[in-house]
């Protein structure tokens, strides 16, 4: 019986699905780190308006669960399905990811600004060349821990019907899933996730060792 | 800089994915019918029938992993409403749906109609548009052999799995209470997850409607010959889509007078 499993079209079909997987998370890293960046500037900027604005947003998204925005963005904003779980995605890590800049900006000593301001460099180019490479390499931890929840958290978009790694492996599931399969079936989906994830970790350490041997 | 560039490259990258995805996939347009209602104009005019579907029910949708391919008994009623409807039955789109989203998808137009083991109740009638049934079945029982269950008041007591927002709780209740016996309900959110949790031992039985429970049948589980609360399939349309929906159930009832609903249920053991 648990032949059938190992057919390689069940294979490529499976596989098929982490590409989704992998398209919706990278999708929502790359724009969440772009616009939690700017929310995590904006809740940090000394402008009232800003500040404010940014911390509404955050706090606002960050006690919704993700799920109600998926389902939201799915029957409302007329995207695609994937697209629309890229869109909620985004909307939500975005949130994360500014509280995790904001923490990276505040871990800046204050005397780099002053030291900056002094050599005659503008807000923009004090923020853009002094303070945030050293606020994100003191983050990349905690973004590390963000990315790998997120490349999790895409299992909660097979709730509208996308067919990601999860929903692939519960389509496998209804057809191939007598009693010794559905757990092959829940440990290969279990499997790929760690793989998918321990690998970006080792991507991260290395990049993270690099920086700091740099910055020595 | 050059850290920047791969950035900007990424975020355009991104962006262009996203248009070329969105501008895929045009279909020639059919001629349109003066006389027609203005939403089978519109499916007439944009040469394709939006349909929302099951992909993970064996028999009825399924997305086979063997052939990538969704096939089933309600695919096969989606393409013979496509060849009336646009000329050409593979002119047809199909979203997958689960039981949460059969109704959002389409109240907000994502689809003209749905097709997905959508049981006609009273309650959705308020709803949606419903044809006559075109399958009917009754809730059914699957249980493990080795605990030796021979109808529902032997699972006095136990547990049962039921999918989310699926009518089979309200049917074995209604029977449970009929013969006065106390069982236990647990919830999941799709039909593969109560299977699993058959075979984990957290539930006793999966009920659901016996065709569905069929496709779940393995050489370690039975389904006990009872049938409760008789279920009926209907194919759903937007409450405002009159003309649609009656264009559907009238090619629904053709097929069932000219024999083809019968070799349609036959060509997939649903009969």
């Amino acid at each position: 019986m648990i032949q059938e499993l190992l057919h390689p079209a069940i294979g490529l079909f499976f596989l098929d699905g982490l590409l989704v997987t992998l398209h919706i998370a990278v999708s929502s890293i790359v724009l969440s780190l772009i616009f939690g960046t700017v929310l995590g500037v904006a809740q940090y900027s000394q402008s009232p308006l800003y500040s404010r604005m940014a911390t509404f947003y955050i706090d606002t998204v960050r006690n919704i669960p993700l799920l109600l925005f998926i389902l939201v963005a799915r029957f409302t904003t007329g995207l695609p399905p994937v697209h629309s779980g890229i869109f909620a995605m985004t909307v939500f890590t975005s949130a994360v990811i500014a509280e995790i800049i904001r923490g990276g900006l505040n871990s800046v000593h204050r005397g780099q600004w002053e030291a900056a301001r002094s050599q005659g460099l503008s807000y923009y180019q004090t923020l853009r060349h002094i303070v945030l490479p050293q606020a994100f390499r003191n983050v990349i931890p905690p973004l590390l821990s963000q990315f790998t929840t997120v490349i999790k958290d895409t299992s909660f978009v097979w709730a509208v019907g996308v067919e990601e790694l999860t929903g692939r492996g519960m389509i496998i599931m209804g057809k191939y899933g007598s009693t010794s399969q559905v757990f092959a079936i829940f440990g290969a989906i279990a499997a790929t996730y760690f793989v998918v994830n321990y690998l970006l970790s080792l991507a991260a350490r290395y990049q993270h060792g690099r920086l700091a041997a740099r910055s020595y | 800089m050059k850290r920047q560039y791969f950035l900007l490259s990424l975020v355009v990258l991104f962006i262009i994915s996203l248009l070329a995805m969105g501008c895929g996939g045009t279909a020639p347009s059919q001629p349109a019918k003066s006389d027609a209602a203005p939403e089978i104009k519109a499916i007439q005019d944009r040469g394709i029938l939006k349909a929302g579907i099951k992909v993970d029910v064996p028999k009825f949708g399924y997305k086979d992993p063997q052939t990538g391919k969704i096939e089933g008994f309600e695919i096969d009623l989606v393409k013979a409403l496509a060849k009336k409807l646009v000329g050409d039955e593979n002119k047809i789109e199909l979203t997958g749906t689960v039981a949460k989203t059969r109704g959002p998808l389409l109240d907000n137009g994502d689809v003209d109609l749905v097709v997905a083991t959508f049981t006609i109740t009273e309650e959705r009638k308020q709803s949606y548009n419903f044809t006559d049934p075109y399958f009917t079945d009754g809730v059914a029982l699957l249980v493990k052999k080795a605990g030796g269950y021979q109808s529902l008041k032997d699972l006095a007591g136990k547990k049962i799995g039921v999918a989310q927002s699926s009518t089979s709780r309200k049917a074995v209740q209604a029977e449970a209470d009929k013969q006065g016996i106390k069982v236990n309900f647990l919830e999941y959110g799709s039909y593969a997850e109560v299977k699993a949790a058959l075979d984990s031992g957290r539930v006793d039985c999966f009920s659901v409607d016996a065709a569905i429970l069929f496709g779940y049948l393995d050489a370690s589980t039975v389904v006990l010959p009872d049938r409760f609360s008789p279920q009926e399939y209907g194919a759903a349309t937007k409450k405002s889509n009159v003309a649609l929906a009656k264009l559907v159930n009238d090619t629904f009832n053709d097929m069932k007078k000219s024999g083809e609903m019968d070799k349609l249920l036959a060509k997939w053991g649903l009969k």
